[in-house]
């Protein structure tokens, strides 16, 4: 199934597929991924990064996600690569600059594999396993897993939150800077959480 | 409206509801405002047996608030509330899973990044088993369908798409009785009219505000709700012409009712 690549699509969302990545089981899709996260973060040579990213584009094809998604994924990061990239390689020189830019990409497609291939209530219920521990203390590691979907939910309405109050000051004819959207978005977010608490309590989850 | 918290002062004398109904007497509900209290429930009394009773009035007239109390969103200061028989101020989450709670805007119910996912929520208190969860959304999904789009982004989704993703997550919970509120106002006429049908096709109790007077009249019973009271209530054939005659000629005749 193809789907639109949504612009603040930041942290993915699950693409139904029957590929091994899909059927892979989530403890040991977990386990490979985060494994490889910390090989690139401990190793910090640049063609073995480069090596994990391409890896993760080959990956993006043969599960169905297709190379486009792939390369939109880390389009949003292009802005802090620029800004990494430029100060390392002034400073630390080309080697290190394209580590440091090679890893952080790696490592953001890697996640957003495990993410485009794994619907969210297995990864809340993989999460929630990983907090057990937690329960001896009294948490309600339910709640934990909760949060963190609500989070990955709240990300994109943000995103949209702050398009429509840039085209409302457009159409407006107000330029639309960054601080003169802080206070309505301010307002709008609050608003999203006190709607969503009331969700919550009406579905019974508060 | 917030929750408003504080002690609840109930009346001994009133009479518990029988089971089937939405019942409540002299509630009163004050919130703060900047120009100090202001009563948004002022001595309400009703019971609603009818299989779907529509609460009709103006913007503000304190609609939204009447429901809310059902399921505890909102707390009285005073009065006795009961749905089922449950007194949703002491018994809060008894009282949610009681009832399913539609909102206007269901972009605000839907928790979840992807339809699916949604309804799974709902179904995490009641069913264990994962792959049950994931069949039975599935099957909601095909019920009203929305198969074709159960992976796809919330955002993605039409308005009527949204309120039936939102109406299948309230439902996958099996509740005993059905709030709705202002479930048609963002919809166009098909999904209107597709709401409309569903609804007639469920088989639990509904509470329904709402300003669609096509809709109210699909109801066996109306209530007309203004400044904070109900200040009417009977068959639509009667209320919705007499609602229709308030807000074009002004309400100043109801307190001679």
């Amino acid at each position: 199934m193809r789907r639109k690549v949504r612009r603040d699509d930041l942290l993915g969302t699950y693409v139904p597929g029957r590929s091994l990545l899909h059927r892979c089981p989530l403890a040991l899709k977990a386990v490979l991924i985060l494994g490889l996260c910390i090989t690139v973060m401990l190793i910090r040579d640049w063609q073995f990064s480069l090596a994990v990213l391409a890896l993760t584009g080959l990956a993006s094809v043969v599960s169905g996600l297709g190379l486009h998604r792939w390369a939109a994924s880390l389009r949003p990061l292009l802005f802090l690569v620029i800004l990494l990239g430029g100060y390392h390689l002034i400073f630390n020189g080309p080697a290190r600059a394209a580590s440091i830019v090679l890893s952080l990409l790696a490592v953001v497609s890697l996640s957003r594999l495990l993410i485009s291939t794994t619907p969210l209530p297995r990864l809340i219920d993989g999460l929630v396993w990983l907090c057990t521990p937690l329960s001896w203390f009294g948490v309600n590691t339910e709640r934990i897993g909760l949060a963190v979907s609500l989070m990955i939910r709240s990300v994109p309405w943000l995103f949209g939150c702050l398009g429509e109050l840039r085209d409302a000051a457009t159409a407006r004819t107000i330029r639309a800077n960054p601080v003169r959207l802080v206070t309505p978005a301010t307002i709008a977010t609050v608003n999203y959480a006190h709607q969503t608490g009331e969700a919550l309590a009406a579905r019974g989850l508060d | 409206m917030t929750r408003k918290s504080g002690s609840s002062r109930y009346d001994p004398l009133v009479p518990e509801a029988s089971p089937g109904s939405f019942y409540c007497a002299n509630v009163t509900l004050t919130v703060d405002s900047p120009t100090g209290p202001f009563t948004v429930l002022d001595r309400v009394s009703c019971e609603f047996r009818e299989p779907r009773t529509a609460v009709i009035g103006l913007n503000g007239s304190g609609k939204s608030t009447l429901l809310r109390l059902f399921n505890a969103l909102v707390v009285p200061q005073s009065g006795v509330v009961r749905v089922n028989s449950i007194d949703p101020v002491a018994f809060p989450r008894e009282a949610r899973a009681a009832v399913g709670f539609v909102f206007t805007d269901p972009a605000s119910q839907i928790l979840m990044p992807t339809p699916i996912e949604d309804i799974e929520l709902s179904l995490r208190r009641h069913v264990p088993d994962r792959q049950e969860r994931t069949e039975r959304a599935r099957e909601w999904l095909v019920r009203m369908g929305l198969e074709h789009r159960a992976h796809h982004s919330v955002f993605d989704l039409s308005g009527g798409e949204r309120q039936l993703v939102a109406l299948s997550a309230v439902l996958a919970a099996e509740p005993q009785v059905l709030i709705l509120d202002e479930p048609t106002t963002l919809l166009d006429l098909r999904n209107q009219l597709k709401l409309i049908d569903l609804l007639d096709n469920l088989g639990q109790q509904q509470l329904i505000s709402t300003h669609d007077l096509d809709l109210a009249s699909t109801a066996q019973h109306v209530a007309v709700v203004h400044e904070s009271r109900i200040i009417a209530q009977g068959p639509p054939a009667e209320m919705i012409p007499q609602y229709k005659n308030w807000c074009a000629n002004g309400f100043a005749d109801w307190q001679s009712l």
